[in-house]
C-alpha cells in the first residue's frame, strides 16, 4: 500500500520549472534515497512531500490524502500528524534546551510530555544532554536532537534532507544508524543526499535531473543506474 | 509548554524586549501621570479656585423678589428678612460639610464719612466658630478671600471698632493703616470712631467698602441674629450632564439619578442641601466661578486626553517597528516551527503573548514612573502631592497591553508570509 503517490507533478516558479511531470510511488515501510545535482529539484520535491509547498499541477497524495485540496491549516495538520523532518542545517530553536525542542514538536502535535521527550532523546544517545541549549551541543549532537524531535510523534514518513551533510564520519554513522533503526520498525524514509554511499543504505534510489525523476534503480554498491522516467517501487 | 516557550523566547531576545517594555513604559508613564492628574485636577483646581472667593451666596428668600428697576431696589420685603446667624453652624452638618471650606456673614449699612456716603459691612474676619461636636472651625473673610492684598493688618473680630478699609474709600478719605476713621451712623446722631487696621485692594466692589466686625454692624442695625447674606466657599465638582439636567428640571430625574446628583458635590446639590437645613433662605451659586471652573477643568482634561492618546500612539508605533524587526530576525525560527507543525494562528498567539507580557511589565513600570511624574507635576503646579488612585493600575496595565497588542497586530501578520520551504532553504 503506497504512502506517497505523485502523479504528473509540476512545480513552476515563474519561468523556472522546478519539477516537470514527476511520478512517484513510495510504499509504506520503504526507504527511498533521492540523489541528484544541486538545482535538480530535490528540495522542491521534498517540500511537496513535506506539505511545505503545493504543486502547480498534478496530484500529491500523502498517506491517502490529496494535498491539492488542503488549505494552509490542512497542510499544517497533515504535516504534523504524518511527517517528521530532519534538515541538513539541524534547525533547532536556539533558546530552548534539547528537551524543550523535542517537547515543542510534541506540543504542536498533541501535548508535551517531558518523560516521553526525554526517552526519545535517550534513544538517540542524548540522555545526558537534555538541558543543553543547541549552542552547547556539537553538530552531531544537534542532529541527534533533530532526529529525536522528528521521531517523537511516531510519524508515518521521515523526510531527511542531507541529514549527514554537515557531519563528520563518526556522526554520519550514528545518524544513519538511527534512521536505519526507524526504518527497521517499518516506517517510511525519504532521504535526499549527494552521497552515493548513504544512498546505498536505502531500499531504492532515484535520481533527479532537470526537474524530472530521470532514473530509478535499486540501491546497490555499484551506485544508481538510469532506468527510465517513472519511479516506482520494486515489484 | 506554552509558558516555557514564552518565558524562554522572552528572555532570549531580551534586548529587543527591553526596548519594547521601555517603549510601552514611556507611553504608560505619561498616561498614568495624566490619568492621575485628570482624576485629581478637578479637586486641585477646585482648591485653587476656592482661594478666589465664595461660590455660593445665601440670601433671605424675600430678597429674591425681582423688584429692581434701574438699579433701585423696590422690593418692599428687601432687608426685612435675613439669614439667621445661629443656623450657620448647620453648614458644617450637611452631607457635604467637609466640602464647606469657609463662610462669612455680611450685614451692610450705609454710613457717612467726611460728608460722603459709604457702605459699612459687618462681617467675620477670622472667627473660631464652634461646629458639630467639640470642633471649632476658623472661618471668615480671611479664609474666604486668602488672595486679598491687605496693607497693614487684618482687624481682629474681638476689636469691635476696628476696620478694614477698601482702597478707594481710603484714598477718598485720606486714611491709611493705623489711622483713626470717624463715621456717622445712620439715623443716629452720633459718630463712631474706628481704628483702621488695614487697607484692602481687590480691584472690585470691596475697594468701595469699609469692613468692620459683625457686632458693630449689628449694633447699628439694631437687630441681632439676622444677617443680609452669607458667602460660602465650597469645594464642588465641575458640572456634568447630570448636574445640568438637575439644574434645568430636577423633577425629571429618576430616583437613582437624583441619588447620584444629591450625593455628588455639584454646586447646585450643595446649595440644595443648605436650603434644606436653613429654612427661609435661598442659596445662589455664583456660576461665574463654578462654570468657568468646569470649563477650565474640562479643557485641561481634554488636553490631557489628547496628550495621552498621542503618547500611547507613539508607543504603539514603537511597538510596531520593534515587532516588525523581531519577526524579521526570527524568520528562521518561525519557518522551523511551521515546518514541524505549528499553525499560523498558534505562532501569532505566541508572538502576541510575548508582547502581552511586555505590555504587562511595561504597564507596571510605566505606572510607577507615571506616579512619580504625576507627583512632580502636582507639586510644581499645585504645591501639593497628588492623590494616588490605585484604581488607575488596572486601567494603565490594560492600556499598556492594548498599546502593545495594537502595535503588534499588523506586524504579526508577517508571520503568515514566512514560507518555511524558502526560509529553511536559506532564501
Amino acid at each position: 500500500m503506497s504512502v506517497i503517490c505523485l502523479e504528473n507533478v509540476v512545480k513552476q516558479y515563474g519561468e523556472v520549472r522546478a519539477l516537470d511531470g514527476v511520478n512517484l510511488t513510495v510504499e509504506r515501510g520503504e526507504w527511498l534515497a533521492i540523489m541528484g545535482p544541486s538545482g535538480s529539484g530535490k528540495t522542491t520535491l521534498l517540500n511537496l512531500l513535506g506539505c511545505l509547498d503545493v504543486p502547480t499541477s498534478g496530484n500529491v497524495i500523502i498517506d491517502g490524502r490529496k494535498v491539492a485540496g488542503l488549505d494552509t491549516d490542512g497542510l499544517t495538520a497533515l504535516r504534523r500528524e504524518t511527517i517528521g523532518s530532519i534538515f541538513q542545517q539541524f534547525h533547532l530553536v536556539p533558546y530552548l534546551s534539547a528537551l524543550e525542542n523535542v517537547m515543542l514538536a510534541q506540543y504542536f502535535h498533541s501535548m508535551a510530555d517531558a518523560a516521553e521527550a526525554a526517552r526519545a532523546l535517550e534513544a538517540v544517545g542524548m540522555g545526558e544532554r537534555l538541558h543543553h541549549k543547541p549552542s552547547q551541543l556539537s553538530g552531531g549532537e544537534q542532529q541527534r536532537v533533530c532526529i529525536a524531535r522528528a521521531l517523537v510523534n511516531y510519524p508515518a514518513i521521515l523526510l531527511a534532507d542531507e541529514p549527514t551533510g554537515n557531519l563528520d564520519r563518526a556522526n554520519e554513522e550514528v545518524v544513519l544508524e538511527l534512521i536505519r533503526g526507524f526504518h527497521q520498525r517499518g516506517q517510511t524514509v525519504i532521504l535526499v543526499t549527494h552521497n552515493p554511499e548513504i544512498a546505498r543504505c536505502a531500499d531504492r534510489m532515484s535520481v533527479m535531473s532537470y526537474g524530472k525523476l530521470r532514473a530509478c534503480a535499486d540501491a546497490s554498491p555499484a551506485g544508481p543506474a538510469a532506468t527510465g522516467d517513472e519511479c516506482a517501487p520494486r515489484p | 509548554m506554552i509558558a516555557r516557550v514564552l518565558r524562554a523566547s522572552f528572555w532570549s531576545d531580551w534586548r529587543r524586549k527591553l526596548f519594547a517594555v521601555l517603549n510601552v513604559a514611556l507611553g504608560t508613564a505619561l498616561a498614568t501621570a495624566l490619568l492621575n492628574l485628570t482624576l485629581d485636577v478637578g479637586d486641585k483646581m477646585n482648591e485653587e479656585l476656592r482661594g478666589f472667593g465664595a461660590n455660593l451666596v445665601i440670601v433671605p428668600r424675600s430678597d429674591e423678589l425681582p423688584l429692581r428697576l434701574g438699579g433701585v431696589d423696590f422690593n418692599p420685603l428687601a432687608r426685612r428678612g435675613g439669614v439667621p446667624l445661629d443656623r450657620l453652624r448647620l453648614l458644617k452638618e450637611i452631607f457635604w460639610r467637609n466640602h464647606v471650606m469657609a463662610f462669612a456673614p455680611f450685614l451692610e449699612e450705609r454710613v457717612s464719612a467726611a460728608g460722603g456716603a459709604v457702605d459699612l459691612v459687618g462681617t467675620w474676619f477670622d472667627r473660631a466658630y464652634p461646629v458639630l461636636g467639640d470642633e471649632t472651625f476658623r472661618t471668615g473673610l480671611r479664609s474666604l478671600n486668602p488672595w486679598w492684598h491687605v496693607e497693614g493688618a487684618w482687624p481682629e473680630d474681638g476689636e469691635v471698632e476696628s476696620a478694614l478699609v477698601g482702597a478707594r474709600v481710603a484714598e477718598k478719605l485720606g486714611v491709611a493703616a493705623g489711622d483713626p476713621l470717624t463715621v456717622r451712623l445712620p439715623g443716629q446722631d452720633r459718630d463712631a470712631r474706628l481704628a483702621v487696621r488695614g487697607v484692602v485692594r481687590t480691584g472690585d466692589g470691596e475697594d468701595d467698602r469699609i469692613f468692620v466686625p459683625l457686632e458693630l454692624a449689628q449694633r447699628i442695625r439694631g437687630g441681632a441674629g439676622l444677617v443680609d447674606l452669607v458667602q460660602v466657599s465650597a469645594l464642588t465638582a465641575p458640572d456634568n450632564e447630570l448636574a445640568r439636567q438637575a439644574r434645568h428640571n430636577r423633577e425629571e430625574l429618576t430616583t437613582r439619578e437624583l441619588d447620584v446628583w444629591y450625593c455628588s458635590p455639584y454646586v447646585d446639590a450643595i446649595a440644595f442641601q443648605v436650603e434644606e437645613v436653613i429654612p427661609g433662605v435661598q442659596v445662589k451659586p455664583i456660576r461665574r466661578i463654578s462654570e468657568s471652573e468646569g470649563v477650565v477643568v474640562r479643557k485641561i482634561q481634554l488636553l490631557m486626553a489628547v496628550v495621552t492618546a498621542v503618547a500611547l500612539s507613539c508607543s504603539g508605533l514603537g511597538v510596531f517597528s520593534l515587532m516588525t524587526a523581531m519577526i524579521a530576525s526570527r524568520r528562521q525560527e518561525i519557518a522551523l516551527t511551521k515546518a514541524i507543525g505549528a499553525s499560523n494562528r498558534l505562532l501569532m498567539l505566541l508572538f502576541l503573548g510575548e508582547m502581552t507580557l511586555a505590555g504587562v511589565v511595561g504597564g507596571l513600570v510605566g505606572y510607577v514612573a507615571g506616579v512619580g511624574i504625576c507627583q512632580l507635576i502636582s507639586v510644581q503646579l499645585f504645591a501639593s502631592w497628588a492623590a494616588v488612585k490605585p484604581g488607575v493600575i488596572p486601567v494603565v496595565v490594560l492600556l499598556a497591553v492594548a498599546v502593545s497588542l495594537g502595535g503588534s497586530l499588523v506586524p504579526v501578520r508577517l508571520i503568515l508570509r514566512v514560507e518555511p520551504s524558502l526560509v529553511l532553504a536559506g532564501e
